[in-house]
């Protein structure tokens, strides 16, 4: 069991308000870890490989609330822990891997808004990057006892050969000399540039002199510039945690969803055939996403060649996990238990007198889910936790109550999109009722 | 009150006008009131102005064309926007690109004057100006409903972002959506906007005056029009001149060279609107676009052979939108008069100040389409409106039908005329309007990426907006729709686009409600001229007659949907389909009142008054006044005098009881004695009132709205009988005949 005595405040906070909301926490993930060692350990292969200077690419498999995302960002803090750069998005419609309208620069921004580090989980970490790039270029040239300008130069001719390369080292340059001569304008233009926040060619040649910008046409291009870069920096290399793919299949045009499909396979191909950029994609949907020969990656004959699974070790009962495409394997009701488990002890951490909630409480309930929604219960325990959370918040603020006495209120709730919420209150009228579990 | 020049040097603004309600406008506007050289505001303007700033309540103003509810509705709506702290928004919704531009003008100098940018969005709009919308969304947005689908459907994951910041929703010319598939879109659209908003946005709308001002509030806003506020306008005794015009068709000739463009009835109503038309702006309207180009063609050939210019265009929704922009400005020119034959794409308030008068071809679709085309007329100071309608009965037919002899064009043209002069219009059409459910369906789909069943179904449903009984019937209408490959659904259970759905979404043409067939495109020497839809034959060496000019066909590309053509001498008019509209029971009624009388309508002219006679004398000599059914041996006709969904439903009704009907429109022709239709209307009775649904099972052709093909069975019975179906009259009119 963790160790939850250790457990800071913040911390522990942090983990129950996001499981409260149905999020996963940014912080702490490995309190609340259970099962899928396995899943764990190739990903820790693929940090290694990446640190090492090589590319990766994993599309995590899952059920919707089967842990996806909790998965992404316990793989993400513990690339941080191993001094990897990391970056995390949702796929939305205006955030795509491949568009004319901006959707794709409204990714990459997306990304270096969420850029993190070690010291800076939480994101906004580019412009501390930069800063580091800077400072160990200083460093470097001190020790060596020469110009600052010319280790920057020399560090940046990697980049400049690279497609793209020379105008982002252009970039990184004009920080530096903002840096030397305190021109803090010049630093922000750089950063925003970075951040792919110039929309048109002329405002960045105005700022920056420079003749290109991060746009939808370029920006696998530059995210690769970037992973180079970082290492440069003395990081071990870029992670890219992309979430919610299955947005990709839900584009209403076949068009838009097809050249998003293309750009995933230059990727895959570039990581496939070992590329020699220290940049990792893990890209998290839903099996349909992978599966739906109409409409997702299947549908797209070069993936399909590509992504299929291993069919000799399925067939055998057995487990291979060095294929691109990891099947995030459904929790057990044990893994739930356990999990359960954890969530009490954190929410009991700290507290001079915990609720009382037993292990027959856990089971109590787990029985109570089923009945409720069956065993979806826990595939997908997002919404098992977020009930089970709410029940301790209340036995903790109402101490006259017991487990017992409120288990059978508990109730799991189906989402819904609040943006097509009715405008008055009609929780009066249930007529539609029956459609809440539709099936087509 | 003063009668200062607006250009005199005064030192400040002061207004001329002085009241309550100029008070609350902002200055900006106040300023452009001033300029305008307005004496006093409307009294409508007067009461509108308060209501529409508070914005807690909608507001209906209803007023006859001309009468100043635009600058009613516009005045507060653009002094709040002037006055508010953040960037706000409304939209304009109008049925119309043509009153979109119109408005556009007339717009434009007042939102200058108050510092409220006027943008324009319709199909026919440049790029440029709509990325500056894009940019900053704000002021004044005048729109389609088309265009606010492709908005939502397109942009939907940013229609917050441009739409969501509404402080009013104008409908413009509600009379024109009431009842429609349009209309019901219209409706669905305000909600969904209301959604996006997460308020309900005060709702102005502009209307010519109504028979049943409460269902025009009703449309509105369903389910809550008791608290919407009704603003009418006076008449401005606006003078009315009325000519009805009768014309014979001489009997078809077997000549095949015979050119019925050069003689005949066509011909002789040509010659009068040459004669009283020329040099003058006016508006031709003929129900059907071939019998525009058919006009059109004549006109220009009389012009031609009188070595006068030609001042007659075609204009409908087939013309290349450069040459229906062409003959509009050259109508809104002052420069020389222009007469423009038209179907109902200029039908809507298009305000073109200068047309003298309106003639109509055929009888009027409806007594409110007519009310609606007078209103064109006479829209300057105290000009009388002028109406004139030609009608054309059958002579000298071999073997001519009861509806021939009881010359029932004429007398339905009067019957019309008489309604709307004691103010009856008709009220608007209900229905289920399942093929715009779909279209809606599929957008907010699409608009959302994937809705769940009962969200979907508490927006579109939900809200008295489709009037589906129950989620039983919701559900199998997605079933249908899922079976079609229109929408999957997820693990999740979100439904998402299907294949086929994403097609459909994907085309331009998803985005209007209403239907238009696939269409070709004409091209003359790689100009294109146009577009025709594909439901008539095409070969190499036909012709066809096209914006007013004879077309030979060179070669017809079927994949490219191309038709090349070159100049030719004579031709055949294409065959375009004219929109039915389903006459009401009032009509039949008045018409069975028309027979009745003695007197002759002073409005028809001799030719008129003497077919009516004729009609009469056949009427009487029949029997009619006293009876429905009239036969001989082994044809008989039934004339119950009902409207078009009573006659629709006997006609269904008799063919399940082994009888075959024929609608002839006002009667039902049987190959069968008197007799045995009574048998069979008895038999009907006895087995009691059927289920409409069930009987529109028996009949063959419901594909209707735009998206009928892709209902189920059972819901396309549904909604077919929602609109084409009137079982309880038709039982009266089957109780009546038995009777006799």
């Amino acid at each position: 069991m963790t160790d939850t005595k250790k457990l800071r405040p913040r911390v522990r906070d942090a983990i129950l308000q996001s499981l409260a909301a149905g999020v996963v926490p940014r912080i702490g993930q490995q309190h609340i870890q259970v099962g899928r060692v396995h899943e764990v350990r190739a990903l820790l292969k693929d940090i290694d490989r990446i640190a090492d200077g090589g590319s990766t690419m994993r599309f995590i498999i899952g059920e919707y609330g089967s842990g996806k995302t909790f998965f992404l960002h316990l793989i993400r803090s513990i690339a941080l822990e191993r001094k990897l750069v990391t970056a995390h998005a949702d796929l939305n419609p205006d955030r795509r891997i491949h568009a004319t309208g901006g959707q794709a620069q409204g990714l990459y921004q997306e990304l270096m808004r969420n850029l993190s580090t070690r010291s800076k989980p939480d994101g906004n970490a580019l412009a501390s990057v930069v800063e580091r790039f800077v400072t160990t270029a200083m460093q470097e040239a001190q020790s060596r006892k020469i110009e600052p300008e010319s280790v920057i130069r020399s560090k940046l001719d990697v980049l400049t050969g690279l497609v793209g390369g020379y105008d982002f080292s252009e970039v990184v340059a004009s920080y530096w000399r903002a840096h030397d001569t305190g021109d803090d304008a010049l630093k922000a233009n750089a950063v925003r540039w970075l951040r792919a926040e110039f929309t048109t060619k002329t405002a960045a040649r105005k700022a920056l002199g420079v003749r290109t910008i991060i746009e939808d046409s370029n920006t696998y291009d530059m995210l690769k510039l970037f992973a180079r870069f970082v290492e440069l920096s003395g990081f071990g290399g870029l992670l890219i945690c992309l979430d919610e793919l299955v947005n990709l299949y839900k584009l209403g045009s076949g068009r838009a969803r097809r050249t998003n499909y293309e750009q995933i396979l230059r990727i895959l191909n570039d990581s496939l055939q070992g590329g020699a950029t220290p940049i990792g994609f893990l890209m998290g949907g839903t099996p349909e996403f992978l599966l739906d020969t109409r409409k997702g990656l299947y549908s797209y004959e070069a993936l399909q060649t590509r992504l299929t699974e291993n069919s000799f070790a399925r067939a055998g009962g057995l487990v291979d996990f060095s294929g691109p495409v990891l099947r995030l394997a459904n929790l057990a009701p044990e893994d739930l238990f356990v999990l359960l488990q954890k969530v009490r002890d954190i929410h009991a951490a700290g507290q001079a007198k915990p609720p009382h909630v037993p292990n027959e409480a856990l089971a109590a309930f787990m029985q109570h889910c089923s009945q409720r929604v069956g065993d979806a219960y826990f595939k997908t325990p997002r919404n098992t936790i977020v009930a089970f959370v709410h029940l301790l918040s209340t036995l903790e603020q109402n101490p006259t109550s017991t487990w017992e006495a409120l288990l059978n209120r508990v109730s799991i709730q189906s989402e819904h999109n609040p943006e097509l919420a009715p405008l008055e209150d009609t929780s009066g009228d249930d007529d539609d009722d029956e459609l809440a579990d539709f099936k087509l | 009150m003063t009668t200062n020049s607006p250009t005199s040097n005064s030192s400040a603004p002061t207004p001329d006008v002085h009241s309550t309600a100029f008070e609350l406008l902002h200055q900006g506007v106040q300023r452009w009131i001033w300029k305008q050289g307005w004496h006093t505001l409307r009294p409508i303007q007067e009461q509108a102005v308060r209501p529409i700033l508070e914005g807690t309540h909608d507001v209906m103003l209803a007023a006859p064309t001309a009468g100043g509810k635009t600058e009613a509705a516009f005045l507060p709506i653009v002094s709040c926007l002037a006055s508010a702290n953040e960037p706000r928004l409304c939209v304009c919704i109008s049925p119309l690109k043509a009153l979109i531009n119109d408005q556009y003008d007339r717009l434009r100098e007042l939102g200058v004057a108050a510092g409220v940018p006027v943008h324009r969005w319709h199909g026919d709009v440049r790029q440029q100006p709509k990325d500056a919308f894009i940019q900053e969304p704000q002021g004044l947005l005048l729109i389609t409903p088309e265009s606010i689908e492709a908005f939502l459907v397109r942009r939907g994951s940013q229609a917050a972002r441009l739409l969501g910041r509404l402080n009013y929703i104008v409908v413009d010319e509600l009379h024109a959506f009431v009842g429609s598939d349009r209309g019901k879109q219209l409706q669905s659209l305000m909600h969904r906007l209301d959604l996006l908003n997460r308020n309900r946005t005060p709702r102005v709308a502009l209307s010519a005056t109504f028979g049943d001002m409460q269902l025009a509030a009703e449309f509105l806003r369903p389910g809550h029009s008791s608290a919407t506020i009704r603003i009418e306008g006076q008449d401005g005794g606006q003078e009315l001149r009325l000519m009805l015009r009768g014309y014979r068709v001489p009997p078809p000739t077997t000549d095949l060279n015979h050119d019925e463009t050069s003689s005949g009835s066509a011909h002789d109503i040509a010659r009068h609107l040459f004669k009283v038309l020329r040099g003058q702006d006016n508006l031709v309207f003929a129900n059907s676009r071939q019998r525009v180009e058919s006009f059109a063609d004549i006109l220009r050939r009389l012009s031609e052979q009188a070595a006068v210019p030609n001042e007659f265009l075609p204009h409908h929704g087939n013309l290349a939108k450069a040459l229906r922009e062409d003959a509009e400005k050259q109508l809104k020119s002052q420069a020389r008069p222009v007469t423009l034959v038209a179907t109902t794409t200029l039908e809507m308030g298009i305000d073109v100040g200068s047309v003298q008068s309106i003639a109509q071809v055929g009888c009027p679709p409806s007594v409110s389409a007519m009310r609606q085309r007078l209103g064109r007329s006479g829209r300057q100071d105290n000009a009388p409106a002028i109406l004139r309608i030609y009608t054309t009965e059958h002579d000298g037919l071999q073997r001519p039908a009861p509806h021939d002899l009881l010359r029932a064009q004429t007398t339905q043209a009067i019957a019309m005329v008489q309604l709307m002069l004691d103010g009856w219009l008709e009220p608007p059409q209900t229905g289920l309007h399942l093929s715009t459910l779909v279209q809606q369906l599929l957008s907010l789909v699409a608009q959302h990426g994937g809705v769940r069943a009962a969200e979907a179904w508490s927006v579109l449903c939900g809200k008295h907006l489709f009037m589906l009984n129950s989620p039983a019937q919701f559900a199998t209408l997605l079933r249908g729709l899922g079976a079609k490959d229109l929408i999957s659904q997820t693990s999740d259970g979100l439904l998402v686009l299907g294949i086929r759905g994403e097609e459909l979404v994907d085309h331009y043409d998803f985005y209007a409600a209403f239907f238009s067939p696939a269409e070709f495109q004409i091209l003359f020497e790689g100009t294109i001229l146009g577009a025709l839809p594909l439901t008539w034959a095409t070969y190499p060496g036909g012709h066809l007659i096209f914006a007013g000019q004879r077309w030979e066909v060179l070669a017809v590309d079927d994949q490219a949907k191309t038709i090349q053509v070159k100049r030719s001498p004579g031709g055949q008019p294409p065959c375009f389909d004219g929109g039915g509209l389903l006459v009401h029971d009032e009509v039949r009624r008045q018409m069975r009142r028309v027979y009745c009388q003695e007197a002759l309508p002073g409005f028809a002219n001799a030719e008129a008054q003497a077919l009516l006679k004729e009609g009469r004398r056949y009427f009487h000599a029949s029997g009619l006044e006293r009876r429905t059914l009239i036969g001989d041996s082994n044809t008989c006709h039934l004339f119950p005098w009902v409207g078009d969904r009573t006659m629709n439903t006997l006609c269904a009704l008799f063919n399940t009881a082994g009888l075959a009907a024929m609608n002839e429109g006002i009667g039902l022709r049987f190959a069968a004695t008197t007799a045995n239709v009574k048998r069979a209307a008895q038999e009907l009775l006895a087995i009691g009132p059927p289920q409409a649904e069930s009987l529109a099972t028996t009949v063959q052709n419901k594909h209707i709205g735009k998206y009928d093909h892709l209902l189920p069975e059972e819901l396309l019975n549904a909604n077919y009988a929602s609109t084409h179906f009137d079982v309880d009259s038709a039982i009266a009119v089957l109780e009546n005949c038995i009777q006799e």
